[in-house]
């Protein structure tokens, strides 16, 4: 195989820019606690532990078009309060911080309510239309900026290399290239959603468990990508001694 | 001693299925409880609700269930089941898909049903299956004498066999794969993407209700007051399954600890639940059995030198608490509690844990057990 190392792609979005943050910062102080007080479950040896406390991450908010006072009002504390956004230049924009999820918000522009009709944005019964914003906890891939969705040309030379004989199966193989040796595989299980994402290059390869050849039962993985998740699937097969 | 009986239960009912006729929004309760009138709901919320979920489940697909990087154990049909059943309790995992070579698809799951069926054959001394056939009994083996067991079955609460697998593609709506596992009454459906020709299976995902909920309340938890069945206290809702009154002869599932581990496998068998609490004889909750911690037995080849009938629950919980593995662990607590007046967002919001798949409702204080809503629950309530 030839070069195996993927070029660099530059990430292009559209919807407002999400980083993930170095350390948790507090959230917005949110009005959906539980009804009953906490101290119902000190009595019991086995109480509830509750969650543990949510990250925030910072959203960027921005509104281009026009304007001299803008302020924004959401879900994120049931509409109690208008941040007033702050200008440079022809933007106004605002930073948030807020837990994962998705809120409703619309901008108040001088005095009157607006939505930004390039983003999502949903109407409700009385026809009051506000913009949707889905914050996630990790940067969702950009299928448009990944370079290698695009197929390769065919390379210049000839397809003439002749399928390995018996004496080339009695040689060390080719050594595996060191990027290939980082697997998601042998990781910890998991229920979490975030299992740390895959290189590129080990995709499409198959592993096999190390110390197959004494055992019964061989381990099998393969990572693939389908749209913009990875999925490594491992399969157990039995050996036939 | 088994705290209850099921021998006239309708074959084919799970009991935990929502009971419209025997669970109603009871304003008397006993214990001495609060005598407040509880909130009856009003269709219009009611149905204001449900519409809203059922337009988010219809028009979001199975692809948002899947994980950034997930990651799926498989196994091939031709494995022992005996190492199947090694493989599923080191790697922590409960259910997974059957992959068959000579078919180049996927054919099936293995699941902890069929551990706990297989053990409760190897105890059954007219079976013709021994200890040493376990070393070579394949999974597609045993699948086969399944279909034919299940075939002669006279609905004994026996699910209908099933021959061919269960799945759901990567397109389909949220809410055909939410509806597929309960029609089912599976746990998890796998997500199977088709080459154009259908020859190449790609196994994407293990969706399950868990998963489904945990869009849903993402969804909708900044805007709970779209969806005013949220705030319901669970109690005035017709939802879960709730320890029937004096002079109520409904059935449900307890059991002490010195009960029999082989009364506890009939018991989640024939009773199609899947967890069953364990509570002392004041009825307090001490512990639950599942169907998963079946794959408990696997350490030490426990299951090789136990009787059934000899090994208690407790001494099979205390298995399954020396292992390393933190299935089912949430937080480090084996189960999640609630209280019958937690509003509805507070019990979904529990049961979106990871390996947290059904709540014990308890007394407060006293963790007397007064019933169990799980995933399935929710979902039949809210789909209707």
């Amino acid at each position: 195989m030839g070069n195996n190392t993927p070029p660099q792609s530059p990430r292009r979005s559209r919807s407002p820019v999400l980083f993930a943050p170095q350390v948790p910062l507090a959230p917005l102080p949110r009005d959906d606690g539980p009804p009953f007080s906490n101290s119902i479950w000190q009595n019991e040896s086995q109480g509830v532990v509750d969650h543990p406390p949510e990250r925030g991450i910072p959203t960027m908010i921005t509104w281009s078009y026009g304007g001299s006072n803008v302020a924004v009002e959401g879900s994120w504390d049931n509409w109690k309060s208008k941040k007033f956004l702050q200008r440079s230049g022809k933007d106004h924009s605002i930073l948030l911080v807020l837990p994962s999820g998705i809120f409703h918000y619309r901008f108040i522009v001088d005095g009157e309510w607006r939505y930004i009709p390039d983003l999502p944005f949903e109407a409700d019964e009385i026809g009051r239309v506000c913009n949707l914003l889905d914050v996630h906890d990790h940067v969702p891939e950009n299928l448009e900026s990944v370079a290698e969705f695009e197929a390769p040309p065919s390379p210049g030379y000839s397809y003439s290399q002749v399928l390995p004989a018996e004496e080339d199966f009695s040689k060390e193989p080719v050594p595996v290239p060191a990027q290939l040796h980082l697997t998601v595989l042998g990781m910890e299980n998991s229920d979490e959603a975030s299992s740390s994402k895959p290189r590129h290059v080990v995709l499409n390869h198959v592993f096999m468990e190390k110390g197959w050849a004494s055992q019964s039962v061989v381990a099998l993985g393969l990572t693939h990508r389908f749209e913009s998740k990875y999925v490594t699937v491992v399969l157990y097969k039995p050996l036939k001694s | 001693m088994i705290n209850s009986t099921f021998g006239s239960q309708t074959p084919g009912r799970s009991n935990m299925d929502v009971d419209h006729d025997d669970i109603m929004p009871a304003v008397s309760l006993s214990h001495g409880a609060s005598q407040e009138a509880i909130p009856r709901i009003s269709s219009a919320d009611l149905e204001v609700s449900r519409h809203h979920i059922s337009v988010f489940l219809s028009t979001h697909t199975a692809y948002e269930l899947l994980p950034d990087s997930g990651k799926i154990i498989t196994l091939d049909i031709n494995l022992p089941v005996k190492q199947a059943f090694h493989i599923l309790h080191e790697q922590g995992i409960s259910v997974a898909p059957l992959w068959d070579f000579c078919k180049g698809q996927f054919v099936g799951v293995l699941s902890a049903l069929d551990f706990i069926l297989i053990l409760r054959e190897l105890g059954n001394h007219g079976s013709n299956m021994t200890e040493e056939q376990l070393e070579t009994h394949t999974i597609a083996a045993w699948k086969e004498g399944k279909l034919h067991l299940t075939r002669t079955m006279d609905g004994d609460g026996g699910s209908f066999p099933r021959q061919h697998l269960i799945h759901a593609g990567p397109y389909d709506c949220m809410k055909d794969v939410a509806l597929k596992i309960l029609q089912n009454k599976v746990a998890t459906v796998p997500i199977i993407h088709y080459s154009q020709d259908g020859s190449f299976p790609q196994l994407l995902h293990l969706a399950s209700l868990s998963g489904i909920l945990k869009c849903i309340y993402r969804y909708f938890r900044h805007s709970l007051s779209s969806l005013p069945i949220l705030e319901q206290p669970i109690c005035s809702i017709p939802l879960g399954t709730w320890v029937p009154k004096i002079g109520e002869s409904r059935p449900f599932a307890m059991l002490r600890p010195n009960a029999s581990l082989s009364a506890a496998l009939t018991l989640l068998v024939q009773a199609e639940v899947s967890s069953i609490p364990i509570v002392d004889d004041n009825g307090s909750l001490l512990d639950i059995y599942s169907r998963s911690d079946i794959t408990s037995l696997a350490k030490d080849k426990a299951y090789a030198q136990i009787h059934l009938d000899e090994m208690t629950i407790h001494q099979a919980l205390r298995l399954g608490q020396n292992a390393n593995s933190s299935y089912g662990f949430f937080n480090g607590q084996r189960f999640q509690m609630c209280l019958r007046s937690d509003p509805l967002h507070e019990v979904m919001k529990r049961l979106t844990n990871p390996g947290v798949r059904r709540l014990v409702i308890v007394e407060a204080g006293s963790n007397r057990v007064e019933g169990v809503i799980s995933l399935s629950d929710v979902f039949n309530f809210l789909l209707r």
